[in-house]
């Protein structure tokens, strides 16, 4: 064996000799999660002279008709030339990737992820980058769907999607750089916005949604025992709330009324939870004692607490009546009621125990 | 293994109706309201079928009966009533019970409402039975136990006295 034949050996310890005749040598190649296995035979080792080489991913053999190694004239440098060849190769489908885009783009995004301190994750087709755990802002993440040319479009996010407005927040397209740049200058303007609401969750009780995410830009709290407070915030102006009561009429009718007569007191320095207890003049808002579902009350029609991630928020009009029920349930009683009227009309019901009305408030609880 | 920790260890019922189930009959057993027994041994696998054991109350014209409740559940259950029918030997003499055990009883078909439970219809007829004041049946009884439907709930119940 020649001392070339060894040192190669030994550089690819993934390749052994089948024959020492025209040094006959098969191993593996991988190529991002590919594995590829590569025989060849090189009669001039190390010169690619005369060489002949055959490439098989499991039981088929990989066509290597387009494949030209332009400045291989070692096998080193050809297998090499081979690995970009086969990592082009992967991205079949996408015929407009060549081995140097691929590099250049994969190197564009090392820099991107350098600088966001995020992590980037790229699946095997090349179509999608999913980028996630940036510094400082755990929990956020971003699905980039990658086109030919390489442009990029947002495909998931994790920030709000509308604004208060209606407007979509975030769902644009070109390069990456560029996507993922506005995507970071969100996240920085939305900081008091989160920060806000971490305060809502920390300082109340959040009975929807029960399983809070970045995405949501309200929460529902409790006031009172049967009275709800829906504080909706505008990410882009965080001291901008749309506030509405839930609960039996003139509970919310005292409540909305407090709210107006205080909301000039509003201060933008303080944060949301601040400045509405200042306007209630409350030292804090009621807190759960415990999280046992045992010791929650729990829905009068189907006698659970959490159904499908929903608590029972609805409570009759009737401070004697104490019983609450699920959404879901009395909807699914009044569609059964054909001659009462829908639960979307203003008056959509009685309460299915003492009969008295039911607060149109609750409508809102519907549209989650 | 006693019917009731089976059914405690049984951790996670099927369907949001026999979840329903499960906890009224737990608490059917547990704290029963005087005068009604649940029939734990006839209570079938899928608890859509149970017997409840009612007695007349004391210094009514029933103290002293002993009755039975066959109540019959469906999948939809709170949001369709319970089918309930007086069953056994003694069907109580009264004018809103039929002889054939069918009950004219409106919270059992139009005034049912899906915060009523076992429970609440077992005290509902008891105090029904508990307010009468003359044990007879009702008058169209003959004809009505020859041409009604086996389901009392198909039957269209003119509820025209309350006072009973």
């Amino acid at each position: 064996m020649t001392a070339d034949l060894n040192q190669f050996l030994l550089q690819n310890p993934n390749f052994r000799v089948l024959s020492e005749i025209k040094n006959n040598l098969i191993g593996n190649l991988e190529v991002d999660d590919h594995v590829y296995q590569i025989e060849f035979l090189a009669p001039k080792f190390p010169s690619t002279n005369g060489m002949a080489c055959k490439v098989m991913k499991g039981v088929s053999e990989i066509s290597l008709n387009h494949f030209k190694p332009e400045k291989a004239t070692l096998i080193s440098e050809y297998l090499k030339e081979l690995g970009e060849f086969l990592r082009a190769n992967t991205i079949r489908h996408r015929p407009g990737f060549t081995a140097a885009s691929i590099r250049d783009f994969l190197h564009q995004l090392e820099l991107l992820s350098r600088d966001l301190r995020c992590k980037t994750v790229i699946n095997k087709d090349f179509t999608v980058i999913k980028l996630t755990n940036f510094e400082g802002y755990e929990g956020h993440y971003l699905d980039l769907e990658i086109s030919k040319t390489f442009e990029a479009t947002v495909q998931r996010h994790s920030l709000p999607d509308k604004d208060s407005f209606g407007n979509n927040l975030f769902s644009i397209s070109g390069g990456l750089e560029n996507v993922v740049g506005q995507f970071r200058r969100l996240l920085e303007q939305f900081s008091d916005f989160y920060s806000h609401l971490h305060t809502i969750d920390e300082l109340c009780t959040v009975v929807e949604p029960m399983l809070v995410s970045t995405k949501h830009n309200w929460r529902m709290i409790c006031i009172t025992e049967r009275v709800l407070g829906k504080i909706v915030i505008d990410p882009f102006s965080p001291s901008a709330v749309t506030m509405n009561f839930i609960g039996p009429t003139l509970e919310v009718e005292k409540y909305r009324k407090i709210y107006n007569e205080n909301i000039h007191r509003w201060d933008i320095d303080l944060d949301v939870y601040r400045n509405l207890l200042r306007i209630f003049d409350l030292m804090y808002f009621p807190m759960k004692m415990c999280d046992d579902d045992e010791e929650e009350k729990y829905c009068n029609i189907c006698y659970i607490y959490m159904l499908d991630d929903h608590i029972p928020l609805i409570s009759c009009d009737n401070p004697r009546c104490d019983l609450v029920f699920h959404v879901a349930c009395l909807k699914e009683w009044f569609s059964t009621l054909d001659e009462r009227k829908t639960f979307l009309a203003v008056t959509f019901g009685s309460c299915p125990s003492c009969k008295e009305k039911l607060s149109p408030s609750f409508v809102q609880l519907l549209e989650m | 293994m006693s019917l009731v920790s089976k059914m405690e260890s049984k951790s996670s019922a099927t369907s949001p109706s026999e979840r329903r189930l499960h906890k009224e009959l737990l608490a059917l057993i547990k704290e029963p309201p005087p005068g009604v027994k649940v029939d734990v041994d006839s209570v079938g696998k899928n608890l859509q079928e149970w017997k409840i054991n009612i007695d007349g109350v004391e210094g009514t014209l029933y103290e002293g009966e002993h009755f039975q409740l066959l109540f019959k559940f469906n999948n939809k259950y709170p949001f369709d009533s319970p089918e309930v029918t007086f069953i056994g030997s003694n069907i109580p003499v009264h004018p809103h019970v039929y002889s054939n055990g069918h009950i004219c009883l409106s919270i059992l078909t139009d005034d049912w409402s899906p915060a009523l439970s076992v429970q609440s219809v077992c005290l509902s007829i008891s105090s029904m039975l508990s307010s009468c004041r003359e044990k007879k049946r009702p008058p169209d009884n003959t004809l009505y136990v020859k041409t009604c439907n086996k389901n009392p709930k198909k039957t269209k119940w003119w509820y025209h006295d309350d006072t009973v």
